[in-house]
């Protein structure tokens, strides 16, 4: 070889004359012409329609405002300033969690969805195939603003690329909608987008990521990203401009689809999840690929104590949208931790499933310095019906030190949803106490060892039903 | 004149310019999945726009234009998100570089360039258009082109056989097979 050009251009031509025999999809790129020329067909057709109502219904405005002309001052109406929607969590994790059935759309390569489809879209998952239920497969999303996925938006909008302060990008407006999103599992490759429908007929598609094993196995995949909203009309799978009229973003449907590889090497589809934001919120936690569960853990016999109680030492964890709870999910306390015992003075006794109110908790009557006076304090129970499942409680000094509900959470992360408990608790509850009698420890024979920061004690309180 | 049947027109293209398109497509993408996906999909880009095109030669020309545009605006999505986003887990290679094909040394030193150093090695070499017009074409400054070609050609030099610091030969005339 003696030029660069023609020695890239000799090998493509290799590679070009494998790939061609493949292009033999004519009928599938025929049908796709065929079907992007009718749904443009259709929505023209339509916005006809809708241009002329909307004419006969401004004729009639017309007539009935005349009369009031000079008494109203009117502005433009502007753009809608704050989407917030969800946060949900879709997983599949059992049979119970997911419906089965034929995919209802698809994202990608010969068929994939386009403008003037028909959809029956179903929220949540639907498995194509029984191997998707042992692959950890899970999609979070939330319907916000870019300003709030940036973080801090700028009075100006800014240009995205740096690189190119001209380019298509600029101007993004932070009250732009978009969704946020985290997915993934143990596939060989998951793709998501959104879709903008006109009651069941797709009327804009912006396919928004991708992510892949990089090969033809199937691997852990996570990713969060965000996903744009199309326009009525915004047909060619690119998101070009943040700010050029997106469409209603409850009139989208956010789909991600996930991909196996058969034993044949083939890409399988596996499931495909649809979150509508018309939808009640399932979760509390803001997208985030961040939250590494705990590892499982033997729990620690409960036993109802009276007048102390029955109390652990365990490792205070990181901040997180519902830390505790996570640790209480995998079984702690557990038995390794050692345990003590805590005298509690409370008021009311009875542990009902309605202890999450904004009501005090403890009561301490004046004088009593206990150790863990002021210390930072949470309920946890073993089941939560919705909300923050560890809520934060504060002190409040007064006649009485009354612990209640409410505070600065230091260990509740600041992406997590601002969800208020919701009072519908069963099981075991615990008070948690950010701190540890070490005197009591010590007296009881249960010294941990080592550093002696960073413990915390779960009071346990008895169960609620 | 009736209008051709699509189906007739879309085996034209492939049977004429099938190969040709498919090459093109390899050096954007790095990948023969990717080659696959983006000549079908600018195809049908390029047939529901000009249904009335009957002459395969410039619907290949059409579709080429189209691949570059799908191709550089779907590196710049992918990359607007990451930017967003920054905690992202790998990008799907079966999107710009479908699976690495194992074939040869060229196919790996491909693969593994950076999107857009890829896309502007095959605006360079392929598509033979200046640092100016990839610039445009990719809305970037020249400086970024010229230094996204000369990572391109360090790393792909070696396995094609040429020297990284050989003189670039550009025609003077236009090729005519484009």
């Amino acid at each position: 070889m003696s030029d660069f050009h023609d020695a890239l251009r000799s090998a493509a031509r290799r590679h070009g004359e494998a790939v061609a025999p493949g292009l033999t999809a004519d009928a599938v790129v025929a049908s796709s012409v065929d079907g992007i020329a009718r749904g443009r067909r259709r929505r023209a057709t339509a916005q006809a329609g809708v241009g002329a109502l909307g004419v006969a219904v401004i004729g009639l405005a017309g007539w009935l405002v005349l009369p009031l002309a000079g008494v109203w001052e009117s502005e433009p109406a502007g753009p809608e300033t704050e989407v917030n929607a969800g946060p949900w969590r879709y997983s599949v994790e059992s049979e119970a969690d997911v419906r089965e059935g034929e995919p209802e759309v698809i994202l990608r390569g010969a068929g994939a969805v386009m403008c003037g489809d028909e959809l029956d879209l179903t929220p949540g998952f639907t498995v194509h195939d029984a191997r998707a239920l042992d692959r950890e497969l899970f999609l979070e999303a939330e319907l916000t603003t870019l300003g709030d996925t940036l973080g801090t938006p700028t009075a100006e909008p800014r240009p995205l690329d740096p690189d190119n302060p001209d380019g298509i990008m600029t101007g993004w407006d932070p009250d732009s909608p978009s969704w946020r999103i985290a997915g993934g599992g143990e596939v060989r490759s998951y793709r998501v987008a959104t879709l903008l429908m006109d009651d069941d007929t797709v009327a804009g598609v912006v396919a928004s990521s991708a992510y892949g094993s990089g090969g033809d196995e199937d691997g852990l995949l996570m990713g969060e990203s965000g996903a744009g909203i199309p326009r009525i009309g915004h047909c060619d799978d690119s998101l070009d401009t943040w700010s050029n009229d997106p469409g209603d973003p409850m009139d989208t449907r956010l789909i991600a689809q996930y991909w196996s590889t058969s034993e044949t090497g083939e890409s399988t589809l596996l499931a495909t999840v649809v979150v509508d934001p018309n939808e009640p919120a399932n979760s509390s936690e803001s997208p985030s690929i961040d939250r590494e569960s705990p590892d499982a853990v033997e729990s620690a016999e409960l036993r109802q104590t009276q007048p102390a109680h029955q109390a652990f030492v365990v490792p205070r964890p990181e901040p997180g949208c519902s830390p505790l709870a996570d640790l209480r999910d995998v079984g702690h306390p557990s038995t390794d931790a050692p345990e003590y015992t805590v005298r509690l003075p409370f008021r009311n006794d009875e542990l009902t499933g309605e202890l999450w109110g904004d009501e005090w908790v403890l009561s301490l009557t004046g004088g009593e310095t206990p150790w863990y006076l002021e210390h930072h304090a949470w309920l946890v129970a073993d089941d939560v019906s919705a909300g923050i499942p560890d809520p934060h409680l504060q002190w409040h000094p007064g006649l009485q030190f009354i612990l209640r509900q409410g505070g600065v959470d230091p260990l509740r992360g600041d992406d997590c949803a601002d969800d208020a408990p919701i009072p519908e608790v069963d099981g075991a509850v615990f008070l948690v106490i950010d701190g540890v009698d070490w005197g009591a420890v010590d007296e009881a024979g249960a010294d941990p060892g080592g550093d002696r920061d960073g413990y915390q004690t779960w009071v346990y309180l008895g169960e609620a039903d | 004149m009736s209008r051709p049947d699509i189906a007739e027109v879309v085996a034209d293209v492939y049977r004429e310019a099938g190969s040709r398109l498919a090459a093109y497509g390899y050096v954007l993408t790095g990948s023969h999945h990717g080659a696959e996906e983006l000549v079908q999909a600018a195809l049908v880009k390029t047939l529901v726009k000009r249904r009335r095109l009957d002459d395969h030669r410039a619907i290949e020309g059409y579709v080429r234009a189209t691949m570059r545009t799908l191709h550089i605006d779907g590196i710049r999505r992918d990359a607007t998100w990451r930017r967003l986003v920054p905690k992202v887990a790998t990008p799907d290679p079966h999107e710009h570089a479908e699976h690495v094909e194992d074939h040869d040394d060229i196919s790996r030193a491909l693969a593994g360039l950076p999107p857009r150093v890829r896309t502007a090695v095959a605006l360079r070499f392929y598509d033979d258009l200046t640092v100016a017009d990839i610039a445009v074409a990719m809305r970037l400054s020249d400086g970024t082109v010229k230094k996204y070609l000369a990572e391109g050609r360090q790393r792909l030099a070696p396995v094609l056989g040429v020297s990284a610091d050989e003189p670039e030969r550009m025609p003077v005339v236009e090729r005519s097979e484009r």
